[in-house]
């Protein structure tokens, strides 16, 4: 009643549109006094005080209860007897006397008793049968099984602070034969600023984000702090002004052994990487100055060996460091030993290969956690479900067939490029607009191949998905 | 001819406190008069008062937008007091307040207009 009377108040007004968004002008009114009703003891006297007061409040709505019975279907019951019936063309079944003759004639017969006796186990067996409907009746069992679909999932589980201050994470390390341990090297980007404060790194037991287990101190700051895949004890570390220490993390904070500065990198060493060798002590190290270095950490007074990573074209050309490209990653397969890849500051990705290293059996890897560290200091322990962890048998094929698609789409993009290149030049030679014409019809040919190429692509993977 | 428009502006579209203390003191009138202070019966009128403050404001054609309050207070002895203060465009904005009593209860109605 209350609501629709509401409704009914309406107000259509109209204003030009120039009166609206103007300034307001608002000031402070009052405060005013409303009404002031001052207290009259006269009217007390129509009162009686009750003591006591009983007042019973109902803070939730009010519910009523209500059943409602649906019709009843109603049941009958009814059966059919079948008496008569089975005789034999020449008797009579209206008279007694001749069927009860013929059944006491049957009853005399000796395969008689044996019918009775044959038919009461199929008589039982109906009577006994269950005619209700079977629940645990599998439907559609003809039909082909469906695979379950899995769940793409990843959660924090934990995240490990910086104690005190905030510094960028570099690394991060597992320990290696499904250690429970991670190493952070933590280091200021500000080059200038904190050098001269002790800037620790960590080793965190994941199970413990409360506190490190061990800080370790170098005497710079690090850079790259990685495990020994052979040992769960001992660390490498590059350091910010070019040294290599190692760490072992029975013997505690403090390094064990540390590179002489002569022997150092000139520049800060951005990557360390253990040697998958027969002794578990080698290890190389590269720098943005364009030497990878290799160290044994039983003895640090000088590098076994190093090399520059200057492309020489000519096999005698010498191999100099000043034209040697900045190094910005590192890795290698550890089946491999002798073979490296680097990652160079212009972008490009070499390939080398360096003799005289041992090869050693694969190591396994798998596991389900994920750490990441952010630049203010904090990592990341994530985990992941089990199918974004474990290789399928098709990810390696997918993963190739994007490395092949790519690949191709670059080829593709560099001719076009040449072409243009070309007809650039061509241009320059001949008369201006026939050219333009021929290079869009050229240009339109070469988009159809190439998107006929692409179309054809796609379509062979999706079979290819579809039979998987 | 601007001067002419600005005036009529003025005229016609204010906060009238007389007309609406009128409106209030009807709306009261209409719906409390004379009965008795019935606890279970001050939802009902309280209500009922506002509603008609309302409807009778928007029938008045204003480009207005209307706050309207209701206190019913039983007439005991106890003292009320109340104040308002507002932030608002003093040209065009304004209040009223009535204060209605009968034998046995104060009705206080309070009504803030603002211009649109």
């Amino acid at each position: 009643m209350d609501k629709s009377e509401k409704n009914e108040i309406t107000y259509e007004y109209t204003k030009r549109r120039r009166e609206f968004g103007k300034q307001t002008l608002f000031e402070d009114h009052g405060p005013e006094m409303c009404v002031s009703i001052p207290c009259n003891p006269n009217y007390y006297k129509n009162y009686i005080l009750r003591n006591p007061v009983h007042v019973a409040i109902q803070n939730t709505s009010t519910m009523s209860e209500h059943w409602v019975n649906s019709v009843r279907a109603e049941y009958t019951n009814s059966g059919i007897n079948h008496i008569e019936g089975g005789w034999p063309k020449d008797i009579n079944m209206n008279d007694p006397e001749a069927t009860q003759r013929y059944r006491r004639k049957i009853e005399k017969d000796d395969a008689y008793i044996h019918a009775v006796m044959h038919l009461g186990h199929s008589m039982e067996h109906n009577i006994l049968q269950n005619n209700a409907v079977d629940m645990y009746q599998i439907y559609y069992s003809e039909l082909p099984r469906i695979p379950p679909v899995e769940k793409s999932s990843c959660h924090t589980v934990n995240v490990y602070r910086e104690p005190g201050i905030r510094r960028p994470v570099r690394s991060l390390s597992w320990q290696t034969d499904g250690g429970a341990r991670l190493a952070a090297a933590h280091a200021d980007v500000e080059f200038m600023r904190n050098n001269r404060t002790l800037q620790l790194s960590y080793i965190w037991d994941i199970e413990n984000a409360n506190a490190p287990e061990l800080k370790i101190k170098p005497p710079q700051p690090l850079l790259d702090l990685q495990y020994n895949p052979r040992d769960q004890h001992t660390l490498v570390g590059g350091m910010m002004n070019g040294q290599v220490g190692w760490w072992d993390t029975r013997k505690g904070s403090d390094p064990v052994g540390v590179c002489p500065p002569h022997m150092a990198h000139r520049d800060l060493v951005r990557n360390v990487l253990f040697i998958n060798s027969k002794t578990g002590a080698e290890c190389f190290s590269s720098s943005p100055d364009g030497v990878v270095k290799w160290w044994d950490t039983r003895n640090m007074s000088e590098p076994t060996d190093s090399m520059i990573i200057d492309l020489v074209k000519l096999p005698n050309d010498a191999q100099n460091m000043e034209n040697a490209l900045g190094i910005s990653a590192l890795e290698y397969e550890p089946t491999i030993p002798t073979r490296f890849m680097v990652g160079t500051e212009t972008g490009l990705v070499i390939g080398a290969n360096r003799k005289g290293k041992t090869p050693l059996e694969k190591l396994p890897s798998k596991g389900l956690l994920v750490a990441c560290g952010s630049s203010k200091g904090t990592i990341y322990l994530a985990e992941l479900s089990q199918n974004l962890g474990t290789a399928d048998k098709n990810d390696k094929q997918l993963l190739t067939h994007i490395l092949e698609r790519e690949n191709k789409r670059e080829r593709i993009l560099e001719a076009r490029m040449r072409e243009l290149r070309l007809k650039m030049r061509q241009d320059r030679d001949c008369g201006q607009a026939q050219v333009t014409e021929s290079d869009a019809t050229n240009s339109d040919r070469d988009l159809e191949e190439a998107t006929a190429e692409y179309n054809h692509t796609i379509n062979e993977l999706m079979a290819q998905q579809k039979v998987d | 001819m601007e001067v002419k428009e600005c005036n009529d502006l003025l005229e016609e579209n204010q906060f009238v406190v007389d007309d609406v203390s009128k409106i209030i003191k009807e709306a009261i009138e209409n719906s409390i008069g004379g009965t008795a202070y019935q606890h279970n019966k001050v939802n009902q009128w309280t209500s009922a008062v506002v509603e008609s403050c309302l409807s009778q404001l928007t029938k008045l054609q204003k480009p207005y937008k209307y706050i309207v309050t209701c206190t019913i207070m039983q007439k005991n002895g106890a003292g009320l007091h109340t104040a308002s203060s507002c932030f608002w465009d003093n040209n065009t904005d304004g209040s009223c307040t009535v204060r209605w009593e009968n034998k046995t209860m104060y009705c206080i109605v309070s009504v803030f207009g603002l211009g649109i």
